[in-house]
């Protein structure tokens, strides 16, 4: 009998909590669920759950900061292995068998855990809910002997609610050409579409918007009901990040741009002139 | 302060997926006409133990790689950012690389290389991304890690990033750090003065079995395929597509 | 009546005072001279002075006859060889004994020519004046020295005139006739003036114009009318060759790459500096300029000249931001009447910025970084080298044993998708025509061009020998490309890399194909041809794509005037600001032409033009298409790219 285990950073009423609880359901449901409450400090916490965790055969997370970081360590430390990343978990003779992306997410890749347990890190989110049970809470003792310690912490003003939890999203690539097309064009467009604001990678490295908002294969992985990508081309390794994204939506100048590959709708156009066009129409449509 | 950078090479990114292929068989990406380069991360990584090493005013840069003699590109481009040493584990093809290998791997190296007040790594790779390299790192060598980080300042505080925005951390040398990308670290590109010179520069090469590292299970890749999902776009013109952001919106 | 002359020293006492002046004169002139040569002979090495048939040639057109230059600048080009000659009989037979200034000569050189050249003097400085004071150029520089110089010419010639027409007066000269100018002017001043007062203001007006001309010349090399001497010899010793083979290569083994200091440039380039005559031409074509951004050619080349030796030379109008506005287009080259070669210097600079200080823009350092990994500038593209071959049977050079000619596809073509499109028009035109081609697939790489003129030598070296090493390893002999920037590169560069193939634009093989009768000929409509400058400016080719697409409708700027796309020097991976873009200021302009097509025959041309059109077109519609994709639509039974 597999004994699996949820680990959660946060609330277990989060949406990404019962997502996990929702991946270890057809696994035969988690029969414990690990609340880490407190501050958070890496190498007691690591600790906490090392003891938390012993015995279990699966230990499920999300992939936020703190999952990502002590997941491989607390499987190395109960012996076992880790994957990380995943969108699909599959028990296969005993082994655990996890769908992530690879190559940028050009390619699938299902990967079998040959230790136990099988430390796994899931987009949890892109899971169907399931109510936590059983949930107990381990607070992670200060530890002054550390040699780690967060001392600060700071949560970016902007787009304060989660962007992996955003219902629509209005997303701007290299091709905004600087700050002032995501202030004066882009945020216009998410408040009328009451979307979270986000952005490529390219975006992000040349300093226009905070790099909370990148999302792709190494930013956020978001699942939402509408992506609006503007002017982004869609190279595969954005695509990574909204392979779960139910709607996509385009505005780019080139037409050969591979976004339109993978979107619903699209205008080939530049988006200074579309996006002034959209907000007027989607203002009178509103009234 | 003396730093440590692992580095891999992997199979270019950017290779456009219409190029890319895999080999069902041996469960791994075809080469192709692909070029081989440098992890990005790694590169972000060596970049901000440059930047550290200048605002520390000193300090040396090991650049550390596992990987075929090919590598040897990646080390010499680390020298040629002007880091102070390089070495290479030459891997023999004995054993498929897990991460757990690959962290023991360089664990070893790291331990007949001397002593190393940081060790950084990439927080992932742009091939497998399997994102464990630096964790598994630092429980093979004992040491305390901190992931995700974007720069870091001397009397060692690391600053890095959460998915709400940031923290600092104080850490203790010696200490493992993955480094992801920002602003602030994107790699320097090398004056073509350094890369000739690091042609000449030497560097040091081990083989895994000079290590004494023996294959380990860990995980085993059982599928790898291609996604099969293109859909068709329809081109609409600004009122139409106003009209279906609405009704996408609405229920919501 | 006796031969024809005059008295040298008419009314002029105390001579020996003209030879106390001269020496002087002469010395400072000549330690100004001297200071100027010992700067050149600092510079590094070059080649120039062979073929002195070709270099005397131009030397007559472009120093004597002035092709280029404006009428007022012959006359007081012409005016100052005349004066100066007529000057030199005058010391000739005052101190050496000659009678030349005799008969004949004396009547039509010495009195006529003389007299009617130095009355086209003085309407050419009006001329000058007018234009420097009342119509104003942007391009010429207003300095102090330039109006002394304006000055000091006027007085030269009207004093000189003054004591010509008071001798004659005043001497009742029977040969006055022969100066026609100097008798009117005698004759007026007679009306008023007494001979007695012609006589004493003869004297006071000769030493003044001979003060005021010596003077003139001991100050000549220290101002920009030392052109008078530098401008020729510039011009013998110019570059020969095409402009697109004007490049340098680099010594790598040397202490800096690329030029830092002045020194660093070689003696011709430092002379080029010393030849400028400020006419603002280079600047006033420069099309990063045109679309106010801060690169000046003109200004380039005068702050290096007035740069004190030893200077780093990246400052001022030669930072980084304006050395990397540049398209290497070649229009400042081109306009230049004294030869001077100014992009050349531009790249030379880049190079010691991109090699020595790693310091250039993001969109460039992003086309290098791509070069070395994959071999071409893309960074992030989504095409592969072979994706328009899909569905035409095109054979690699390794299975094509009887290819009479390897078809270069060249990156722009073969990874944008847009040109992708003119790639398969072409190879279509080429299967229509039976022509057995081959090319080298996934195994091309970059020629390298991007590289060069962005200023990484060291990786245009590389990319050439391979490339190079490549084709010779498959026996290539002859190499047509639809991408001027690789046809530059192949015909003009690889030669030094042991690259001996014989290469043709897509145009020129294409215009054979049609004149042989093996394709048919595109119908003449109203296509617009945009001279894409590594094709026309810089290799000469300017009739065969116009051929071939048909064009009837000229821009008003075309040719060897052809306005740059801006896509060139690298300038095609930066992002411009959006106010100043080249690309719209020649939509614009193609435009303006009523052609319904507008034709090319470059792949970064294409992209730039596309998206400039796009940009400013408003309800206009104009095609942007590639020659071949005219000349393939021409075909019967051939299906249009949609």
């Amino acid at each position: 009998m597999s004994d699996i285990v949820i680990v959660i950073f946060g609330s277990p009423d989060s949406r990404s909590a019962q997502g996990l609880a929702g991946a270890a359901a057809p696994l035969g449901g988690a029969s414990r669920t690990v609340v880490v409450e407190g501050e958070y400090q890496p190498e007691p916490v690591l600790d906490a759950l090392v003891d938390a965790c012993r015995g279990a055969s699966v230990v499920l997370l999300a992939n936020d900061t703190y999952s990502q970081e002590v997941a491989p360590r607390l499987a190395h430390r109960l012996g076992g292995a880790c994957v990380g990343d995943g969108v699909d978990v599959r028990m296969v003779d005993g082994r655990l068998r996890v769908t992530r992306q690879v190559y940028g997410g050009k390619a699938n890749a299902v990967i079998e855990l040959r230790r136990s347990p099988a430390v796994v890190w899931l987009r949890a989110r892109s899971f169907a809910v399931a109510p936590i049970t059983g949930s107990f809470a381990v607070s992670a003792a200060q530890d002054d002997r550390a040699n780690t310690r967060i001392v600060e912490r700071k949560v970016a003003a902007e787009n304060d609610a989660k962007l992996e939890d955003a219902q629509v999203i209005v997303s701007g690539g290299r091709g905004i050409g600087g700050p002032e097309g995501f202030r004066d064009e882009l945020e216009p467009l998410a408040k009328l579409l009451g979307a979270q604001m986000a952005a490529s990678r390219a975006a992000c490295d040349a300093g226009w918007v905070p790099p909370t908002w990148q999302v792709g294969q190494t930013g956020k992985k978001v699942a939402p009901e509408l992506y609006l990508a503007v002017a982004i081309t869609g190279a595969s390794q954005h695509m990574a990040g909204i392979s779960e994204a139910k709607n996509i939506v385009a505005i780019n100048i080139d037409p050969d741009a591979p976004i339109f590959k993978h979107c619903r709708f699209g205008i080939v156009e530049d988006y200074r002139k579309v996006v002034p066009l959209l907000r007027r129409k989607l203002e009178e449509l509103r009234t | 302060m003396n730093i440590l950078v692992c580095m891999k090479q992997i199979l270019d990114p950017e290779v456009p997926a219409r190029d890319f292929r895999v080999d069902a068989l041996r469960k791994e990406a075809e080469r192709g006409s692909a070029s081989l380069v440098t992890n990005i991360f790694c590169e972000n990584a060596l970049e901000t133990a440059l930047q550290f090493r200048e605002r520390a005013g000193g300090g040396t840069i090991t650049a550390l790689s596992f990987g075929p003699a090919s590598a040897e590109d990646t080390l010499r481009k680390a020298l040629a950012m002007k880091a102070d040493a390089a070495a290479l584990v030459v891997d023999d093809g004995a054993a498929k690389p897990n991460p757990l290998y690959v962290a023991r791997v360089l664990a070893a190296a790291i331990r007949k290389l001397g002593s190393f007040d940081l060790i950084l790594t990439g927080r992932e790779a742009g091939d497998w991304g399997a994102g464990q390299t630096g964790a598994l790192l630092a429980e093979e060598l004992g040491l305390p890690y901190i992931a995700f980080a974007d720069s870091l300042e001397p009397g060692l505080r690391i600053k890095r990033q959460t998915e709400s925005g940031w923290e600092i951390v104080e850490a203790k040398p010696p200490v493992v750090v993955t480094i992801t990308n920002d602003e602030h670290n994107v790699p320097r590109i090398p004056k073509v003065r350094d890369v000739m010179m690091a042609h000449r520069q030497p560097l040091t090469q081990f083989t895994v079995a000079e290590l004494g590292v023996e294959p380990v299970d860990y995980y085993e890749v059982v599928e790898l395929a291609i996604p099969q999902k293109e859909s068709r776009c329809e081109l609409v013109n600004v009122d139409v597509l106003a009209q279906k952001l609405a009704e996408m919106t609405a229920a919501l | 009546m006796s031969e024809a002359t005059r008295e040298i020293y008419w009314n002029i006492s105390q001579v020996w005072a003209m030879y106390a002046l001269l020496v002087p004169t002469i010395a400072i002139g000549a330690w100004g001279i001297w200071r100027r040569m010992r700067r050149w002979r600092r510079g590094g090495t070059a080649m120039r002075f062979d073929r002195p048939v070709i270099r005397i040639k131009r030397l007559l057109d472009y120093s004597l006859a002035q092709r280029t230059n404006p009428w007022f600048h012959r006359l007081l080009t012409w005016g100052f060889i005349i004066l100066t000659i007529a000057t030199i009989v005058v010391a000739l037979d005052a101190d050496f004994g000659t009678t030349i200034m005799r008969g004949k000569f004396y009547l039509y050189f010495q009195s006529l020519i003389v007299d009617v050249f130095g009355a086209l003097v003085l309407v050419g400085v009006g001329i000058a004046a007018a234009r420097r004071y009342v119509t104003r150029p942007a391009k010429l520089v207003y300095t102090d020295e330039a109006t002394l110089i304006l000055a000091s010419i006027f007085v030269i010639a009207l004093t000189g005139f003054l004591v010509e027409a008071w001798r004659i007066e005043a001497t009742r000269d029977p040969w006055a006739a022969w100066s026609p100018f100097g008798k009117l002017l005698g004759g007026a001043f007679a009306t008023f003036m007494s001979a007695d007062a012609m006589r004493g203001a003869h004297r006071v007006l000769w030493w003044l114009h001979l003060g005021v001309s010596f003077a003139f010349f001991a100050w000549l090399p220290f101002t920009k009318m030392k052109h008078v001497v530098t401008s020729p010899l510039n011009i013998y010793a110019s570059n020969l060759a095409q402009i697109g083979a004007s490049l340098k290569r680099v010594d790598f083994e040397k202490e800096t790459l690329g030029v830092s200091k002045l020194e660093d440039f070689t003696w011709k380039d430092l002379l080029d500096l010393d030849a400028c005559t400020e006419c603002g031409r280079c600047t006033a074509v420069c099309p990063a300029h045109a679309v106010g951004k801060s690169l000046s050619p003109r200004d380039i080349i005068l702050q290096l000249r007035d740069l004190p030796e030893n200077s780093s030379v990246i400052q001022g109008a030669s930072s980084p931001e304006p050395l990397f506005e540049c398209t290497t287009c070649a229009a400042c080259v081109e306009a230049c009447p004294v030869f001077i070669e100014q992009m050349p210097k531009i790249v030379d600079m880049r190079r010691h910025l991109v090699m020595d200080q790693a310091e250039f823009p993001e969109g460039m350092q992003a086309a290098v970084l791509s070069l070395e990994k994959r071999g071409h500038p893309f960074s992030g593209t989504q095409a592969t080298r072979v994706d328009w071959a899909e569905g035409l049977d095109v054979q690699h050079i390794s299975t094509a044993k009887d290819a009479e000619l390897l078809f270069w596809v060249g990156c722009g073509g073969a990874l944008i998708e847009r040109n992708q499109k003119v790639i398969r028009a072409t190879a279509q035109l080429l299967q229509k025509a039976n022509v057995k081609f081959a090319i080298l697939g996934r195994d091309e790489k970059c020629s390298g061009d991007p590289a060069r003129r962005i200023g990484n030598e060291f990786l245009f070296e590389m990319l050439a020998k391979e490339n190079v090493a490549n084709l010779n390893r498959h026996r290539v002999k002859k190499v047509i490309t639809p991408c001027p920037h690789c046809f530059n590169t192949f015909k003009n560069e690889y030669p030094q890399y042991g690259g001996a193939f014989e290469v043709q634009h897509h145009s020129e093989y294409l215009q054979q194909l049609v004149d042989e009768g093996r394709i048919e000929p595109a119908p003449q409509s109203k296509v617009a041809f945009h001279d894409p400058c590594y094709l026309g400016r810089q290799n000469g080719v300017y009739d065969a794509p116009r051929a071939v697409s048909g064009a009837t409708v000229e821009m008003e700027r075309s040719r060897n005037k052809s306005f740059c796309c801006g896509g060139g020097g690298g300038m095609s991976f930066v992002d411009e600001p959006a106010d100043k873009r080249v690309n719209q200021e020649r939509a614009t302009e193609a435009l303006a032409s009523g052609a319904d097509v507008l034709a090319t025959g470059c792949p970064f041309c294409m992209t730039m033009m596309q998206d400039g059109i796009n940009a400013v077109k408003g309800t206009r519609e104009m095609r942007v298409m590639d020659l071949s994709e005219i000349l393939w639509e021409a075909q019967s039974g051939s299906q249009p790219h949609a």
